[in-house]
């Protein structure tokens, strides 16, 4: 079974976003970055990882999750894991 | 995909079960209300908190403000740098100390451990190590009289010596709890602990988090935290005398399982002969070990009074009888209208019970007309009650006086002169014939403990805010009054206390705080205190004597009485002034003084 598309995955994204952010306005693009949302720091990114892990039903390594620093690298990894 | 909604804040603050809501939610609820404290509208005690710890305690402190604001205190929070625990304290121009707190967090972990027994040590060694231990900790005990709460280190997740590590010297765990053991023994009075071995045994697996430990310097999964916020706010709030003091329960399928007035005595469950009967059998016997710790246990049942009674009087596997209930309302009225007059009768606030029932209807009803009482449905099967109130950690213990275990004997007492106070036409012979006797304590060992405590947790028979640590308490030892009242139906210990101010530079005897408990309240105990104060403003020679009375919106019942025991508004706002002629219309108290023997 193929697992979800980039489009996919970018509105399930959004949603986790929203979530943890508590942000309902919040849209993302492959370009967002953190330093274009306020809410996402250090902090909240750990959260967002994590709530991640919940709604794909994966676990990341630590080295890879310090590379996800913005919206296109969550989704390219999150693809190539075929989530 | 449908957007989860998120419950109110109202509602979490009111579910005594809010530890076990899903972290994220807790998170979320926690920013919320930390931006905006206004959302709830139950009245809160403002309170500063420090908290430093061995980790980064940023995701700990999103969601404490919640969990404190639940045992109704609304907190703002210093997080002390990760790691800083020991030189915050110790430099006397850091953050810590600028922040001034009234409330000190400490969370260390076993990382904050200085010394590793070698693996071959013998019990003398460990025992050397962990005294070493404590040096620095003692050191920063000292530093402050603020009420402090610590963890006690926590265990690791690994254990060299494996299955053994636990009990034998050179075990890590070995040496973790040796030295928690020490720690506590050695620990001030104003140093209160929770246990993090229990907290991590209840967390299970997440209590242990290493990826999250490397990655955010947090070495507990985020599901563990709401256990730790609860057991700091329960520790916060037994420290501060704010603690809920008394429990309601209904009795059919909540003390035993079935309906007494349809199964009758001999159809309900209750003794070891069912798995039920047992599970309700072990529901008491937790309800009795409140009891023996001073919860006053009240029971509300809609039921016919005679039927309700009849299991305590004649059924055999009963583990509560008649004498540990100090309020009992079998009747068909609403609950709601019951726990009020049950509230009334013990003078205690609403915000004082704790209410358990098993129908959800009738949990729904005082839910929505009480909010200021904790109720909690019981649900499922009842070997898990227990675990309910556990959970909720309803009644936090700190440290336990003497007092606290003697409270439900006083409260049943309290029932018993209301009872005739109604009944006697003359409570002049009433109140003679209870043949009271006043005993002056002094402060000792066994005592500050409680005159300490009676000055925090009083709310009604209350001058002011000011309240007074044992240390403080000790220093000050000549100038407090603290009044043991005694009658033929008991002894109520410790009731009454002020603390009085002796220096001539003020020209007249100043009473910094006075409080008496309400239990004793129509005693006219206040009588015979303002004597006492009178006799000792005469032997340092004043003419005068004065004292602040601060409105809390709760000691309002202080007002009249100032005006009556002879004490007139001064020039200066807040204070009042009396002679030392007490007013002579004063009813009479019948109480003999006893000097103390200690």
């Amino acid at each position: 079974m193929s697992g979800l598309t980039q489009e996919q995955i970018l509105e399930k994204l959004t949603l986790v976003f929203r979530d943890v952010l508590d942000d309902d306005t919040l849209s993302l693009s492959p370009d967002t970055a953190a330093t274009d949302i306020e809410e996402w720091d250090s902090l909240s990114q750990i959260k967002i990882i994590l709530a991640c892990e919940k709604i794909f039903d994966i676990r990341l390594n630590a080295r890879d999750i310090n590379t996800l620093e913005n919206v296109g690298a969550m989704l390219d990894h999150l693809h190539g894991l075929n989530v | 995909m449908t957007k989860p909604s998120v419950p109110s804040i109202e509602n979490a603050l009111s579910d005594p079960l809010l530890v076990d809501w899903p972290v994220a939610t807790l998170q979320k609820l926690g920013r919320r209300y930390s931006k905006d404290t206004q959302q709830s509208k139950t009245p809160k005690i403002s309170l500063r908190v420090a908290i430093n710890a061995g980790f980064t305690a940023d995701y700990l402190a999103e969601i404490l403000p919640l969990f404190f604001a639940h045992r109704g205190f609304d907190i703002e929070i210093y997080v002390g740098p990760y790691g800083g625990l020991q030189t915050e304290i110790l430099d006397s121009g850091s953050a810590f100390w600028t922040f001034d707190p009234d409330l000190v967090v400490w969370l260390p972990t076993h990382r904050d451990l200085r010394y590793v027994p070698a693996i071959d040590a013998n019990t003398e060694d460990v025992k050397k190590l962990a005294d070493s231990e404590l040096e620095s900790w003692r050191a920063m005990w000292a530093r402050t009289q603020i009420p402090i709460i610590q963890m006690t280190f926590d265990p690791p997740s690994t254990r060299p010596l494996g299955e053994g590590d636990g009990l034998y010297p050179g075990g890590r765990l070995h040496y973790i709890r040796t030295v928690n053991t020490a720690m506590i023994e050695a620990a001030p009075d104003h140093v209160t602990f929770i246990d993090s071995e229990v907290l991590a045994m209840r967390s299970g697996i997440d209590w242990f988090d290493d990826r999250l430990y490397r990655l955010a310097k947090q070495p507990f999964a985020m599901e563990a935290l709401p256990s730790i916020a609860n057991a700091l706010a329960g520790a916060a709030t037994s420290t501060l005398g704010r603690s809920r003091k008394a429990i309601i329960v209904d009795l059919d399928n909540t003390l035993w399982g079935g309906v007494v007035g349809d199964d009758g005595l001999t159809g309900i469950a209750l003794g070891p002969e069912t798995a039920e009967g047992e599970s309700f059998v072990a529901f008491q016997k937790y309800l009795k070990t409140l009891t023996d710790r001073g919860i006053v246990l009240n029971v509300c049942s809609k039921n016919d009074p005679k039927f309700a009674r009849e299991p305590f009087e004649q059924h055999s596997a009963m583990v509560l009888k008649l004498d540990d209930v100090a309020e009992f309302r079998a009747n068909f009225e609403d609950k709601a209208t019951n726990i009020r007059a049950i509230a009334e009768a013990l003078n205690l606030g609403l915000d004082a019970f704790v209410f358990i029932d098993d129908s959800p209807v009738e949990c729904a009803l005082v839910r929505e007309t009480l909010p200021e009482v904790w109720t909690i449905e019981l649900k499922g099967d009842p070997s898990g009650f227990p675990d309910l109130l556990e959970r909720a950690a309803s009644f936090p213990v700190g440290r336990l006086t003497a007092e606290d275990r003697r409270r439900t004997a006083s409260y049943k007492a309290l029932e018993t002169v209301q009872k005739g106070m109604e009944s006697a036409t003359d409570i002049d012979s009433f109140l003679r014939d209870l043949t009271p006797q006043v005993v002056i304590e002094t402060v000792r060992d066994d005592t500050v403990e409680r005159i300490s405590q009676l000055i925090g947790k009083t709310n009604q028979f209350k001058l002011n805010g000011s309240t007074y640590s044992p240390v403080e308490l000790r220093e000050r030892a000549d100038n407090v009054l603290a009044l043991r009242l005694k009658d033929r139906l008991q002894d109520y210990g410790i009731v009454a206390v002020a603390v009085l101010e002796n220096n001539q530079d003020d020209g007249a005897l100043v009473v910094r705080n006075w409080v008496m408990s309400c239990r004793v309240f129509s005693r006219r105990l206040e009588y015979l205190t303002r004597e006492l104060i009178t006799e000792k403003a005469a032997a340092a020679s004043f003419s005068r004597i004065r004292l602040q009375y601060v409105e809390s919106g709760r000691n309002g019942l202080v007002s009249p009485l100032l005006d009556q025991l002879g004490f007139e508004p001064d020039t200066e706002q807040g204070w009042y002034e009396a002679t030392l002629n007490a007013p002579s219309a004063l009813p009479p108290h019948f109480m003999s003084r006893v000097q103390t023997d200690n």
